[in-house]
């Protein structure tokens, strides 16, 4: 096959790769949003599952440049704890322990699935009011998580292990969400920085996994979703997410608009991915754009959108006969 | 955080409808056998996940009869459970308040 036709059916295959990614990471954005808004409802929760991370805690009555300040000192922290992590993980794989490793990740899913998921489950159930019984709780968080446990690492059909590995990112992603909101957008934005330096830089964590791994001709031990010939590591699923949550909670026209953005980032990551044929990181150009998108619609559109409301003015588009 | 492609050189044969291609009957076995226990252990989705891994391979006639036996058996265990599940949680639901003692709410 001359240069041409490889071209053309890398193409065509493009198209197959691309909405094999999209489905998923749009099915763990709607799922957050779901559950972001459906707990909005809930008065008295005040849901703060990363606060003993946190250095400084967020309060409306701080100023603008205290909140500047100490969410930036919360998402230096984040990723300094990411940083660590992703070391550790490094090192343990350098060093074949995979038994380490995989022990770790099997827990904290299952650890995971479990009491987050649990506590997902039970407030659901209080946000719209539905009575249960211990037992029958217990018994659906069990399946729950062992099987998910269970489809993510050992064996299940297709559709069973994608789906769990959707409702992991899901959860996390929305645990997430409870962070304050200034922390929110500071944490995406340098993790967003991270992940460039992770992946591309020589110095990166990630880039020395990747060569380890492609050495070894094994698959990157971490969690990763896997559809057709593209792989894309949960940690970007989780942040897509937390991006989008974080939208709702403002309004809907954020969340779409947000959505749009990281969609548009992650076809364009994929474009480059086709092009330059190397790992590259999936977060960067996504969560710019959702963070442009964000704030451009909450500080133009959304104003906008309801003045218009006000004076009952609709604008419709013009039909060609 | 990393994206990555990766060359396909050799044709793969997973079809994502039927898992089970490529393997052994030792191996299918034996994976059949320990979902089916797992189930045991209030694990009723264990067995329905058991019973769509094997359904294409059994269908297709590339199981053996004692994966058949698993499978087939998963399915019913999981329709059981889920029915005896079903029936409670009607019963519960009709009047929460007379079991207000294992209420998970106030």
């Amino acid at each position: 096959m001359d240069e041409d036709d490889e071209l053309d059916e890398e193409m065509l295959d493009q198209g197959e790769q691309v909405m094999s990614i999209l489905k998923p990471v749009t099915l763990t954005m709607i799922l957050v949003v779901f559950i972001v808004k459906s707990l909005e409802r809930l008065n008295d929760y005040e849901g703060n599952a990363f606060s003993s991370i946190q250095a400084y805690e967020e309060k409306d009555t701080d100023s603008t440049s205290t909140k500047l300040g100490g969410s930036l000192l919360n998402a230096i922290i984040f990723i300094v704890l990411i940083l660590c992590v992703t070391v550790v993980m490094l090192v343990l794989y350098k060093y074949h322990c995979y038994k380490v490793i995989y022990g770790w990740m099997i827990v904290s899913c299952t650890l995971l699935l479990g009491f987050f998921g649990g506590r997902v489950l039970f407030l659901l159930l209080d946000a719209y009011n539905i009575p249960f019984d211990y037992i029958t709780f217990f018994y659906v968080v069990w399946n729950f998580a062992l099987t998910g446990v269970l489809a993510i690492f050992w064996k299940a059909p297709r559709l069973c292990n994608q789906g769990y590995l959707v409702a992991v990112s899901a959860i996390l992603a929305w645990a997430l969400t409870e962070l304050p909101e200034w922390t929110t957008w500071m944490v995406l934005g340098a993790v967003a920085l991270y992940d460039i330096f992770a992946v591309l830089s020589p110095k990166g964590p990630l880039k020395a996994l990747v060569e380890i791994s492609q050495e070894r001709k094994e698959p990157i031990p971490g969690l990763i979703y896997e559809a057709t010939n593209v792989k894309l590591g949960l940690g970007d699923f989780v942040f897509y997410s937390v991006l989008c949550g974080r939208a709702s909670l403002f309004e809907y026209a954020t969340v779409a608009t947000a959505f749009l953005g990281i969609l548009a980032g992650l076809c364009l990551t994929l474009f480059l991915l086709a092009i330059y044929r190397r790992a590259l990181p999936a977060l960067p150009l996504s969560i710019a754009l959702g963070i442009i998108f964000y704030f451009l619609t909450r500080v133009i559109l959304v104003p906008f959108i309801a003045d218009l409301g006000k004076d009952q003015i609709f604008v419709q588009g013009r039909r060609e006969r | 955080s990393r994206i990555e492609m990766t060359e396909e050189e050799v044709e793969t044969e997973v079809d994502s409808f039927d898992p089970t291609l490529g393997m052994p009957q030792e191996e299918m076995e034996s994976v059949s056998r320990k979902m089916f226990v797992g189930g045991f252990f209030f694990l009723p989705w264990l067995w329905l996940v058991n019973y769509f891994y094997f359904r294409k391979a059994v269908r297709r006639g590339r199981a053996s009869p004692l994966v058949c036996f698993y499978t087939h058996n998963s399915l019913i265990g999981f329709c059981c459970c889920t029915l005896v599940t079903l029936v409670w949680f009607v019963i519960y639901q009709a009047k929460p308040s007379q079991y207000s003692g294992i209420a998970i709410l106030d």
